[in-house]
């Protein structure tokens, strides 16, 4: 069996990357069902009416970009996005991961209960970052 | 996003140049249509390139012709 397992030789292409596309098909498949992409953009889009309260009620000047679905904050007067890096420590050390220089992704696991969530961690975070500002 | 007509005007210099125009549609992916952001634009690309959401996360990478 050696011998014959010698004379022979076997390649594949795609062997070792099968896993992502059994996922990439699975992933395709939740895309397909109905209201996917509308709960994606709603979500979105309730955070950044979140965001946009949040901010008001603070007294920040905020600028929301990109579609619902990837939306990204900028505080104004803040070119070099420091206080977005201290935003998005304090928002990071509650349990949510908000990028400071890169858009952010809503998915189809956001429900409304973690964007709510989300927002009342917000309004905690604009806070520290205020009383930061101001020290 | 880009303002409006943005698309059309790459469209078109792409069709002066002679050039292929390649979107890279990875960033919003599925986020705007479930046949590609890049549909909604409104203007025909030669080639899109798609990955990261499109398996959730493993790694996967598609460079997609779009043919007329």
């Amino acid at each position: 069996m050696k011998k014959t397992a010698s004379g022979f030789f076997i390649t594949g292409t795609f062997w070792t990357s099968t896993v992502p596309y059994i996922a990439a098909l699975a992933s395709l498949n939740e895309m397909e069902k109905p209201d996917v992409v509308s709960h994606i953009n709603a979500m979105g889009l309730r955070l950044e009416d979140g965001l946009k309260s949040a901010a008001a009620d603070a007294g920040y000047n905020v600028s929301l970009t990109g579609p619902d679905a990837i939306p990204f904050m900028m505080f104004s007067d803040d070119p070099d996005l420091w206080q977005n890096q201290e935003f998005s420590a304090r928002m990071a050390a509650k349990g949510v991961y908000m990028h400071p220089h890169h858009n952010w992704f809503l998915s189809l696991a956001h429900k409304e209960a973690d964007i709510d969530e989300t927002v009342e961690k917000v309004r905690d975070a604009f806070g520290e970052v205020r009383e930061t500002l101001d020290k | 996003m880009p303002p409006a007509g943005w698309h059309e005007e790459v469209r078109r210099l792409c069709d002066s140049e002679g050039a292929l125009f390649i979107m890279d549609d990875i960033r919003a992916n599925f986020c705007l249509s479930i046949n590609g952001s890049h549909t909604v634009t409104g203007v025909r690309q030669d080639m899109v390139t798609m990955d990261k959401s499109l398996a959730s996360g493993y790694p996967i990478g598609v460079l997609r012709e779009v043919k007329d």
